[in-house]
């Protein structure tokens, strides 16, 4: 303690012989500081979560589509001229080899499967196994089609299968027990027998937290059920099936655009009459309102780190009042103007300081505790967001000492000591 | 020659209500002087004081101290006098509450500049009879004793200009008595210039000189 400067060892001092004033404003930056962790994390979790989710979907994806197979579907560019082949996908495979995580010819048609529990009518998919990659969240049993996954030369044989998660619950029950299990199937109007290799994880988390937040509302089935995904999965026959359409899968959302600038100039030296599709388009969307709502969260943020500053400023500007009489006296004695507020500024430094780590402590508590099971998705503090923090809180703690520093820099040593000032 | 000042004129509040606390106020005080000032109240005795103790400025006039012209001098070189040059003794003593009689003394150490003083606050509080009050807080001294704490303070700084502002109004006429004798003993050990405001005519009888002051200024 004697070993400290001045200035330093007085604000110490002050925040020492004052113990319940500084607990009293600890507690205020504590606080204020756990409220916008909580806000921070909440909202940049949300965030993480629904970019992730997105992701899970397939943000970063590139659809050549053939228009006379899938007519109605009218989103995209359409080009003149001819449509996709197995040729331009193997050409397409080769040219884009290295920038992309697959490129998948894909076919798709409306079948009909039945099991003991009953039958559904759903998508078939057929595809290479590369395919994999789009589907982010992986498996939730068993393995997706690999290579050795053939149709068989025989009518009466296996074909092996993959499953949606969603559709293996309407099909099996328990999704898991339909590893090994039997399907009926028919496609195209050809009946076939597959056996389930592997059940595809459902990507819609998202859904399950639409039903945290208010599981009485039956407008939420509404877009949930829409959002199943219930496909087939089958292996692609070289040859033989035609492409529908063709799903390049970009690494991630960035490498989309010059992806789609190659597709471009492929498509025209080919004279392909097909829709490109992206999905970026409206995944951008979406992370543009989840964008706007975090500004939101700053916004709180701000207004939250105010009132702190009120609150805190009020407290030590009725605190400094008690000590004027002191510093009039430590004026008298030789201390400058600087001398004396030093301290008071360097106080609340040093008590917002004290406040960071158990107000981020009480904020994750918050989050944990409080926010997670409600919300159901994991919070999440970006490292910059808790130094931003950090630092807001800093400098509110030197902002409210402000007011109590100016009114010490104003004071006239005389007129107290004169005992003219009434206290 | 300690202090020359010449034509000291403080002025308070403005317009109709304009008070001249000090008007066209001379005054010269030597090393060692023990110099008395009286006068009713409000006559602007405190106001020459703060002038004179660097606390506050004149609003015209010249003021020397060592030869130094205080009038030209920033704050923070008055800051400085006032640490190294000057002692304060007030009436309602200003020692702080919550720290004992050895932390009050060694206050005004906190902001020397300059070499430390040859004497240490203990030296200086046992000098002034609290040899055995070291760590009592104020609340656990008696009027006297407080004052004696003040007066340890003023002189742990060894100032050239000790000034004394009714330093026993607030005392009984005991200790009163006690503190002017404890006063007028350590201007002589010290060589200090004294200035003491008073009402007592005892007081007077042993100053050097006596000053009487009215409306701001001598008569
Ligand atoms: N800060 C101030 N603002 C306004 N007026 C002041 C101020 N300081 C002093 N005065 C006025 O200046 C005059 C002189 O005041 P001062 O305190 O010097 O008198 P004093 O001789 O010390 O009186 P007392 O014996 O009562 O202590 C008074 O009329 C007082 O009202
Ligand atoms: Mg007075």
């Amino acid at each position: 303690m004697r070993g400290l400067p001045g200035p330093i060892r007085n604000s110490v001092l002050s925040i020492v012989r004052h113990p319940l004033r500084s607990f009293l404003v600890v507690l205020t930056f504590a606080l204020g500081l756990a409220s916008v962790v909580a806000i921070v994390g909440t909202i940049e979790g949300g965030r993480r979560t629904i970019s992730h989710d997105l992701e899970a979907l397939g943000t970063d994806l590139v659809a050549v589509i053939n228009p006379l197979k899938l007519g109605s579907l009218s989103i995209g560019v359409r080009t003149e001229g001819r449509p996709l082949e197995q040729a331009d996908v193997t050409s397409i495979q080769q040219q884009l080899q290295g920038v992309t995580d697959s490129v998948s010819p894909i076919r798709i048609d409306l079948g009909l499967s039945s099991t003991q529990r009953g039958t559904m009518r759903h998508t078939i998919i057929a595809t290479i196994p590369e395919f994999i990659s789009v589907l982010r969240p992986g498996m939730l049993a068993g393995r997706f089609l690999q290579h050795q996954d053939r149709w068989p030369t025989d009518d009466s044989d296996e074909t092996p299968a993959a499953i949606d998660e969603a559709l293996a619950v309407i099909l099996f029950g328990d999704p898991v027990t339909a590893i090994g299990q039997k399907v009926r199937c028919i496609r195209d109007g050809r009946g076939f027998n597959a056996r389930i290799l592997g059940v595809v994880k459902d990507p819609l988390l998202l859904r399950q937290y639409m039903s945290a937040f208010d599981s009485t509302s039956s407008a939420r089935s509404i877009p949930a059920r829409r959002l199943q995904f219930l496909n087939l999965y089958l292996p692609w026959r070289q040859n033989q099936d035609q492409p529908q359409l063709l799903l390049v899968d970009a690494p991630g959302i960035d490498d989309v655009e010059e992806i789609v600038v190659r597709l471009e100039k492929i498509i025209a030296r080919e004279k392909l009459g097909v829709f490109l599709h992206v999905q970026k388009t409206w995944t951008s969307v979406v992370l543009d309102i989840i964008d706007r709502f975090s500004g939101l969260g700053h916004f709180i943020w701000i207004l939250d780190l105010v009132v702190v500053l009120i609150l805190t400023g009020t407290i030590s500007l009725l605190a400094i009042d008690e000590s004027l009489e002191e510093v009039a006296l430590r004026r008298a004695e030789g201390a400058t103007v600087l001398e004396v507020v030093l301290p008071v500024l360097m106080e609340g430094m040093w008590l917002s300081l004290a406040a960071m780590v158990p107000g981020i402590l009480i904020g994750k508590l918050i989050l944990q505790q409080g926010i997670e099971p409600v919300l159901g998705w994991s919070s999440w503090l970006p490292p910059r967001m808790i130094v931003g923090t950090c630092f807001g809180l800093l400098m509110t703690g030197i902002l409210g000492s402000m007011l109590p520093a100016l009114r010490v820099a104003k004071l006239d040593p005389a007129a107290v000591l004169g005992g003219r000032r009434d206290l | 020659m300690l202090v020359q000042m010449k034509q000291i004129r403080k002025c308070y509040g403005e317009g109709d209500s304009l008070i001249a606390a000090l008007d066209g106020v001379d005054l010269s005080l030597d090393q060692g002087e023990f110099v008395a000032i009286e006068g009713s109240s409000g006559s602007g005795k405190s106001t020459l004081l703060q002038i004179l103790g660097c606390l506050d400025r004149a609003d015209s006039g010249t003021y020397h101290l060592n030869e130094r012209d205080v009038q030209s001098l920033s704050g923070s070189e008055m800051a400085r006098i006032r640490n190294e040059t000057i002692g304060f003794v007030f009436q309602s003593f200003h020692l702080l509450g919550d720290r004992d009689a050895l932390a009050n003394v060694s206050l005004p150490l906190e902001y020397r500049r300059s070499a430390p003083p040859t004497v240490s606050p203990t030296q200086v509080l046992e000098r002034v009879g609290l040899a055995d009050r070291i760590t009592h807080k104020p609340s656990q001294l008696s009027g006297g004793e407080r004052q004696r704490v003040a007066i340890a303070r003023a002189l742990v700084k060894e100032p050239a200009l000790l000034l004394c502002d009714e330093p026993t109004g607030n005392l009984d006429s005991a200790s009163g008595h006690q503190i002017l004798s404890l006063l007028s003993e350590l201007r002589e050990e010290l060589n200090t210039t004294l200035v003491l405001v008073t009402h007592d005519p005892e007081v007077a009888a042993r100053a050097d000189r006596v000053l009487s002051m009215k409306d701001g200024q001598w008569i």
